[in-house]
């Protein structure tokens, strides 16, 4: 296997709020190999967004990442590294974009500048040049009239070529690494196609490795190489996509393939998964989705489950993988008192 | 330059068209291509009758003072006929009529309004600028910062200005007219500190601060790009309100013989001069006040209009 572009592992991070120490990512390790695209998918509040800004370390007081992370990137950790030098890697060699582009840009400069000052931080190039640049990227990103775009402001512009502004903006300095983070929830279907189109093509282009978080698995198909499932700070399945949706081991990962609606198949009612993801400042103990699961067992409140291997390179968070018939007698999930992890 | 003379018709005459104009004429409809955030606002602005009047009565105030060494019929300072002159009541020659020492009124209001409105507008000036920068540092860092120089303002604020000014009056006694302006600003600037600290706290919180701060934006251009220009505006409408306070105080300290010192006019020492006379002489403090009370008129129509226009939620319906 080649050395990974990125390694995370072990990574924690907590936030100290009032209602307690919320460990919103809790001892999470994956790697991205060079070139690799890599979806992470899950809920709401599973922990996919904060790891994503902590490998930027862009987590704000009162969180924090704990001793004992280590993100390596380009031989350096990037938990340890000095500010300086973080800023000089947020934007260049790891670029971020984000959900939702009309808070994402300034309103009150046009967007073409907002591109520029991307080259103007990192490469310190004159006002003429940056400028230049900006159009360059508004072009590559597909955007007809790139000029004239360029002196128009944000709101002038439709939710799709916001994103591809957003998009220009990230790669403008060719990064290793881009970390999209939902980049298509705010877009309606059709442009969602087009802007997942489009990153493909930049990152074949540029040759840069890309962490697609997502909710949606349809997205994660057709587009990435690896899938990652994080539920309630962890990491509970691991595996090629193809494997994936042809043998999901987790329970909640079974639950979301279940939820997904299918071509070809006339369904009254969508599956859902019952419940709701418990609070980070109170983990349960054993399985943290032990209360929403079919299959759970005393030994699922008891143990918390290691993560365990399933097939080359597919890994799950699961007493399953131990005990597999009991997978033939699902049940409606119960609620196994135990009280909560310290 | 006494008197009436073809040149000094010809400026008032271009003047009042000017103003005239500006009244009447609503901005002109959108030209479509890019519309900048602030020239959208100086666009919307200039949609509203009120704001609209303000700004024209504004106008035609500051080239009438700019220009009033050459608009203004006689020297302000001089005594035309100590005998024969004083205290005559409006005329066509004195529109305003003369002072007891025989000054012209109109022509001392002119250049007393220089005084008046340049003291008002450099001191709004450095206090809407030490307010914004001091609110935005506290805003931005947060923590114990923030608390320690917003309590400093708490503190300030719990003193009332006038008697702040008075105190530091009786201290040094009389000022110089920097050094009026100076003590103008540094007691003006605490309200504004805190309009821009609360916005600088809704706009770090932004997805465009965390997207700046992920392309690797340091802490200053993020405050000065990213946050100031988005927490800006109610300082802005601060500034337009606070004119005309600053004025009507200005007017106030030179009134109580404070402020600006004799012979240079500015509007509040004019209603001075005039009020051990008021029922016989009554023109020489009337027209200064008027022009007090409309100037602060206008700076008050013209900050609720900017109001409007950069703050949607205070918005009546459009």
């Amino acid at each position: 296997m080649t050395t990974p572009l990125l390694a995370v592992s072990h990574l924690r991070t907590s936030f100290y709020t009032s209602a307690g120490v919320a460990r919103a990512v809790d001892d999470v390790s994956f790697t991205i190999a060079p070139n690799e695209t890599v979806g992470m998918v899950g809920e709401s509040g599973c922990g996919k967004s904060v790891t994503s800004l902590s490998i930027l370390r862009l987590i704000a007081r009162p969180g924090r990442i704990e001793a004992g992370s280590r993100i390596e990137f380009g031989g350096q950790d990037l938990v340890t590294v000095d500010e300086a030098r973080m800023r000089e890697i947020r934007g260049d060699r790891i670029a971020m974009i984000f959900q939702e582009p009309m808070t994402a840009l300034n309103p009150v400069f046009t967007v073409g500048d907002q591109i520029a000052e991307v080259a103007r931080v990192h490469a310190r190039a004159s006002r003429r040049d940056a400028w230049a640049r900006a159009v360059e990227m508004l072009q590559l990103t597909g955007i007809a009239a790139p000029a004239e775009r360029a002196r128009e402001y944000p709101h002038q512009l439709s939710g799709g070529m916001r994103q591809r502004v957003m998009i220009g903006m990230a790669l403008m300095m060719s990064p290793a690494l881009l970390i999209a983070d939902e980049p298509t929830t705010a877009l309606d279907v059709t442009i969602q196609a087009q802007i997942l189109e489009l990153l493909a093509e930049l990152q074949a282009k540029v040759g840069m490795s890309m962490l697609l978080i997502t909710h949606d698995l349809g997205v994660v198909a057709e587009r990435v190489s690896r899938v990652i499932v994080m539920y309630a700070g962890e990491v509970v399945e691991e595996a090629p996509v193809g494997d994936l949706f042809a043998t999901a081991h987790h329970p909640y990962t079974e639950g979301l393939l279940q939820a997904m609606p299918r071509m070809g198949q006339r369904r009254d009612r969508l599956a859902v998964i019952p419940g709701t993801v418990p609070s980070p400042t109170e983990w349960p103990t054993g399985c943290r989705f032990r209360d929403r699961c079919p299959y759970a067992w005393e030994r699922c409140a008891d143990v918390h489950p290691p993560l365990y291997q399933i097939a080359g390179g597919h890994i799950s968070r699961c007493h399953l993988a131990d005990e597999p018939e009991r997978r033939l007698h699902p049940h409606a999930p119960l609620v196994i008192e135990r009280g909560v992890a310290g | 330059m006494t008197g009436s003379s073809p040149l000094r018709i010809a400026l008032w005459t271009i003047v009042a068209v000017l103003a005239g104009l500006t009244a009447m004429r609503p901005a002109p409809p959108s030209a479509g291509g890019a519309i900048s955030p602030w020239r959208a606002t100086l666009r919307y602005v200039r949609q509203d009758r009120a704001s609209r009047i303000a700004i024209a009565f504004l106008t035609a105030l500051a080239l009438t003072t700019l220009l009033s060494a050459w608009l203004a019929p006689f020297p302000p300072n001089d005594l035309l006929e100590p005998e024969l002159m004083r205290g005559r009541a409006p005329s066509w020659l004195h529109l305003f009529g003369t002072d007891r020492s025989s000054r012209d009124v109109l022509s001392r209001m002119l250049f007393g309004g220089r005084i008046s409105l340049g003291i008002a507008l450099v001191a709004i000036l450095l206090a809407a600028t030490v307010g914004t920068c001091w609110g935005a540092v506290a805003g931005y860092y947060g923590g114990v910062v923030d608390s320690v120089m917003m309590r400093l303002v708490d503190t300030a604020l719990a003193i009332p200005r006038v008697l702040l000014l008075l105190a530091v009056l009786a201290l040094w006694g009389t000022l110089s007219i920097p050094e009026l302006v100076i003590l103008l600003g540094v007691t003006g600037w605490f309200d504004v500190s805190r309009l821009v600290r609360a916005e600088v706290l809704s706009a770090r919180e932004r997805e465009m601060v965390l997207a700046a701060r992920a392309l690797g934006a340091g802490d200053a251009r993020i405050l000065w790009r990213h946050i100031l220009p988005n927490a800006i505006s109610p300082a802005i409408v601060a500034a337009a309100l606070g004119i005309g306070n600053v004025l009507i105080l200005e007017a106030g300290l030179s009134f109580l013989g404070m402020g600006v010192q004799p012979p240079d006019p500015s509007w509040g020492t004019m209603i001075g001069e005039g009020s051990s006379q008021l029922s016989a002489l009554w023109w020489v403090s009337v027209f200064p006040g008027l022009a007090i009370v409309l100037t602060a008129l206008s700076f008050n129509l013209l900050g609720d209009g900017l109001r409007d226009a950069l703050d949607p939620r205070q918005l009546p319906a459009r």
